[in-house]
């Protein structure tokens, strides 16, 4: 990374430093005044979405630890959301927990069955890892179907409210502020982990797991590592959608679901930590954008209906086509060059 | 430990993959001071040996005995902790990562933080991550790689990259450096600069040094002693005015009977 | 270079673009309506999660229907005067987004009643409605929504017990054989197929038949051997095969071909479909499906009918009907029903309260004192009402059934034997 002129590192802390110059500062403090007035002034439908964007960004943040970072590919990423999501239902309303305790409990379940799912990832890597991944997605969902007399079957449970205090986080408006909040743990979380031993533990393995090994990482310690925090977060995700949707069907957490967790990932960026939120921001709005044509044309004039109903995933998927062709290594990857060409600009050589 | 001055010592090692002998009754001793050189033609089995010193391949007989633990069953990432550290044949860096980066993940075993501190990163795991950091500077400043620490090592030139691994080998703190064919494919001047970071690492940390290399120049230059792998079968050892005059060697290089 | 600057700033341009599209929506959504002059009435608001597109945009027939339904009852002159303004989105069937939608016109609009889509998103939808005291106007489905009655769901068509009783009781009247007959049931395990196994068990010694077998069969799959041998080792007279019509098609035909021919074949209203005679490949004669609707082009002469086939050609929603292929779906009818029931709501509040004056709560209580609710434009199905302890707006249905490759209507409209627990 590239420093503007006139900006020296003067220790190492300051080098690894995250935010580091004024303008820097000056952007962060914006961001924040956006996303904590956001609810005051956006629309109640934006609101909405943008808890949908939050949550989401947990679950991919979570994946992208896991695949991202430490190269274990998962394509079962959605049935540890259903974990989360489960979990929290079932403390809340069979056992009156609290959400507060209830949400832990989620990660922490749900990144242990994510750890026996990795256990295969010893033996076995790339496609056959999905295989045994995509059996987790079958098998978790099938239990829950099945365990009627936990979950509901698959007619599924309501889940009560968050309350804090006397205070119920019912409306959108409180909710965002909820998941705003953990969503900016969860990034946090992520960050320093990536930027941490760890972190560097999970690329090794990921870039030369037999070099990591041979140069000092216990490649089993740090891939079920690895499947715990990015199922830990998956429960995270699943935790806050629960009281959120307030009702839990199998039908929510499907395969498409895992595979588009897989999406925001790629068309975000792998191996960084924009990447998630620039591709669950990114796929969000193309989705909004094209479910908005779709109904005001079909508004407007039925005529198109029939043809409506097409070009929906039409421009859905072309978009994301060209994308990838035009920046094949994701949204974080543009953004980290708009930042160099800035910093070096006007004498870009 | 201690067996006068021996630092590792392998004895009787066979390694054979399905029907393929790849080492046959080799043994030998790395000395506490020594460069130790590893030659033979292609195929011989010297790859093969460091494997076997680093736990990736289990020969099926024989013992590698270092500190008074048999390496053969130990796992190799604990073998790294132990003090053994190599570089590769072919480039095996962590491309997505800076050089500085590449460095740093060595310094895992040496850094002294778990999970929560890293998940906090402020307070704890700083400190001791701006310590490491000091001692890859350290390392940067030796091997002149200073204008390329942040660059990813993708994007490195070949020269470069044989440099940075010999910087992530050597932030491992190593007891002993096994190096494999760490001048191949470089020109002359890169050599040049390859062997003089080579002595200079081995003056400086006294450590002994495992060396497999092809340049035969070079090798009688910088090692103390060489052993020749012809066919997985050890059939020289001494000192390289020893091996110049050895027949066998001599045959197994220009193919005579 | 300069080809890759040019690329650079585009695709730059393009992100940023994006990255501030939400922000240009949100603040376009302000402004749409503004139009109506003060002296007219109110607006009267509904919202509906739509199903357009996605994985199930096969049923976007539902959508088409309740759209005409409520765009012609506003061309007759609203309630009243008051017009109705229908506020959708696609939400592909899913839960989360159709949450989101709802949450944005009912903190947007003073809405008097939603509509869902799918039994997850009614679900959900039906204690979201309860808190905020909205009308959930949902189609007919899977009983669990509407028994017993909840304050705020109103259901506008039959749910799938109650079309299955009604068939089981018409094979029953047609069962010669002297003895106890065996019933075989295929479902998906879903709410869609669990929701009949319950209802048909428990009419089974009133009716007169005995459930032999039970089958898991979902509505994807490609083959259906071992249902097939598990009906014919328990030598099953009745199938009721809860699916759609590919799915009933894939059972008619490896029943034939493990040379098992059941004496009856019933499946739901999904099934009534002119393509599936020849998804079943011949496979499919004396297949019998329930229905809760007349339509096109088997009941040509109901007034209604006829009406709702030439608005479909005008409206051209969703290519539900054209000269070329006279049929009129299922699912568009079923969309029409729920425009059914909220005009009969909105008619009775209005003549409670006043056109002006509709609220939730006064659309709630007028649907509870609709009875048999018929006009000229709703008589593809029975007049319909409701109770307090009953918020289901009728529960008869008639019978089809393939002959010689088509679908032929076999009764009229009769009562089911469900009746509701009080």
């Amino acid at each position: 990374m590239r420093l503007p002129c006139g900006i020296i590192n003067k220790s190492y802390s300051q080098d690894t430093a995250i935010v580091r110059t004024n303008l820097q500062w000056l952007l962060l403090v914006l961001a924040l005044i956006t996303l904590f007035t956001f609810p005051y002034w956006a629309s109640p439908h934006w609101i909405s979405v943008m808890i949908g964007v939050w949550i989401s960004i947990i679950g991919v943040m979570g994946l992208t630890l896991l695949t991202g970072y430490a190269g274990q590919l998962s394509l079962g990423h959605m049935a540890f959301v259903a974990i989360g999501a489960y979990t929290v239902a079932i403390l809340m309303s069979d056992l009156n927990w609290p959400f507060w305790a209830a949400l832990p409990c989620a990660g922490m379940i749900s990144g242990c069955i994510g750890v026996i799912f990795g256990l295969p990832s010893l033996r076995i890597k790339g496609f056959y890892l999905v295989i045994a991944t995509l059996a987790a997605q079958f098998i978790i969902v099938h239990i829950i179907s099945r365990w009627d007399s936990l979950t509901g079957g698959v007619f599924g449970l309501s889940v009560p409210k968050v309350t804090l205090g006397g205070f119920e986080f019912k409306s959108d408006f409180s909710y965002y502020f909820l998941a705003m909040i953990f969503a900016l743990i969860a990034i946090l979380i992520a960050k320093n982990l990536s930027r941490s031993r760890i972190g560097r533990s999970w690329i090794a393995i990921r870039d030369n797991d037999i070099a990591a090994e041979i140069m000092g990482v216990d490649p089993f310690k740090y891939k079920l590592l690895a499947f715990f925090f990015g199922c830990f977060f998956a429960g995270i995700a699943g935790g806050l959608w629960a009281p959120y949707l307030r009702y839990l069907t199998p039908e929510q957490f499907t395969l498409m679901g895992s595979v588009w967790y897989l999406g925001y990932m790629v068309i975000g960026g792998m191996g960084s930590i924009m990447g998630p939120i620039a591709g669950v921001i990114f796929i969000t709005i193309l989705d909004e954008f094209t479910a908005e044509m779709v109904t005001d044309l079909a508004t407007g004039s039925p005529v198109f209906a029939g043809f409506v109903q097409a070009s929906r995933y039409i421009v859905f998927g072309l978009a994301i086509i060209l994308f990838l062709i035009f920046e094949p290594r994701g949204i974080a990857h543009r953004w980290e060059r708009i930042k160099n060409s800035y910093r070096l600009w006007p004498f870009s050589y | 430990m201690g067996e006068n001055g021996i630092k590792l010592r392998a004895e009787n090692i066979n390694l054979s993959f399905g029907g393929v002998e790849a080492l046959i009754d080799v043994s030998f001793e790395l000395r506490e001071h020594e460069i130790l050189a590893i030659i033979g033609p292609n195929g011989a089995g010297k790859t093969s040996l460091l494997n076997c010193i680093n736990g990736f391949y289990r020969p099926q007989k024989g013992r590698i005995m270092y500190e008074g633990y048999d390496l053969t069953k130990v796992s190799s990432h604990k073998i790294a902790k132990m003090g053994l550290s190599r570089t590769f044949q072919n480039i095996a860096l962590y491309t997505g990562l800076s050089t500085l980066d590449n460095l740093m993940a060595a310094r895992n075993i040496r850094m002294r933080y778990n999970v929560f501190a890293a998940i906090l990163y402020f307070g704890w795991a700083h400190r001791e991550e701006m310590k490491h950091r000091r001692v890859i500077e350290d390392i940067i400043e030796f091997l002149e790689m200073e204008s390329i620490r942040k660059k990813p090592v993708g994007m490195l030139p070949y020269g470069q990259r044989k440099r940075v691994e010999l910087g992530r080998a050597l932030a491992l703190e190593p007891k002993v450096l096994l190096l494999d064919e760490p001048m191949a494919g470089m020109n002359v001047e890169e050599k040049e600069d390859m062997a003089r970071f080579i002595l200079d690492t081995y003056e400086l940390k006294k450590i002994p040094v495992i060396i497999i290399e092809h340049d035969m120049g070079l090798v009688m230059d910088i090692a103390d002693r060489i052993v020749v792998l012809d066919f997985g079968r050890k059939i020289a050892e001494g000192t390289p005015d020893e091996i110049l005059a050895n027949h066998a060697v001599i045959n197994a290089y220009l193919g005579g009977e | 270079m300069g080809r890759t600057l040019v690329k650079t700033l585009s695709i730059s341009i393009l992100v940023i673009i994006l990255m501030t599209l939400p922000l240009l929506i949100a603040c376009s959504d302000d402004d749409e309506k503004t139009e109506n002059a003060p002296e007219e009435l109110p607006d009267i608001h509904v919202g509906m999660s739509a199903l357009v597109t996605g994985p199930y945009g096969a049923y976007a027939p539902i959508t088409w229907g309740y759209l005409d339904y409520m765009k012609d009852l506003n061309e007759r002159g609203g309630i009243d005067g008051a017009q109705i303004e229908v506020h959708w989105k696609d939400c592909q069937y899913d839960v989360a987004q159709s949450i989101a939608a709802y949450a944005d016109y009912s903190k947007s609009y003073d809405l008097v009643a939603f509509t869902g889509m799918g039994t997850g998103a009614n679900l959900a939808l039906a204690e979201r409605c309860a808190e905020d005291g909205i009308v959930l106007a949902a189609i007919g489905g899977e009983p669990e929504l509407i028994w017993p009655a909840q304050e705020w769901v109103f259901a506008s068509s039959p749910n799938h017990a109650i079309g299955a009783l009604g068939a089981m009781q018409y094979a029953m009247e047609q069962w010669d054989e002297g003895r106890v007959a065996r019933v075989g049931i295929a479902y998906p395990n879903n709410p869609f197929g669990q929701s009949i196994i319950g209802p048909i068990e428990e009419y089974a010694s009133e009716l007169g038949y005995e459930v032999v077998e039970k089958q898991e069969f979902e509505l994807t799959a490609l083959d259906a051997v071992s249902q097939s041998l598990a009906f014919r080792d328990d030598e099953v007279d009745i199938v009721y095969v809860q699916g759609t019509a590919k799915s009933v098609a894939v059972l008619c035909k490896d029943m034939d071909r493990q040379g098992f021919i059941p004496k009856m074949v019933i499946g739901p209203l999904h099934v009534i479909h002119p393509a599936f005679p020849e998804l079943a490949a011949g496979t499919g004669e004396g297949v019998i499906g329930w229905n809760p609707f007349y339509l096109w082009p088997q009941d040509m002469d109901n007034e209604s009918v006829q009406y709702w086939r030439d608005k479909a050609l005008e409206y051209s929603s969703g290519d539900i009907v054209s000269e070329e292929d006279p049929y009129m779906s299922m699912l568009y009818m079923w969309g029409l029903s729920v425009g059914v029931l909220l005009e009969a709501g909105l008619r009775e509040a209005a003549a409670e309260v006043g056109a002006a004056n509709i609220t939730a709560e006064a659309l709630r209580n007028a649907l509870e004192n609709v009875t048999n609710f018929k006009t000229g434009n709703s008589g593809f199905q029975p007049g319909i009402g409701f109770s307090p302890s009953n918020h289901e707006a009728y529960s008869a249905t008639s019978l089809m059934q393939v002959q010689d490759g088509v679908w032929v209507r076999i009764n009229n409209m009769f009562e089911s034997p469900w009746k509701f627990a009080e």
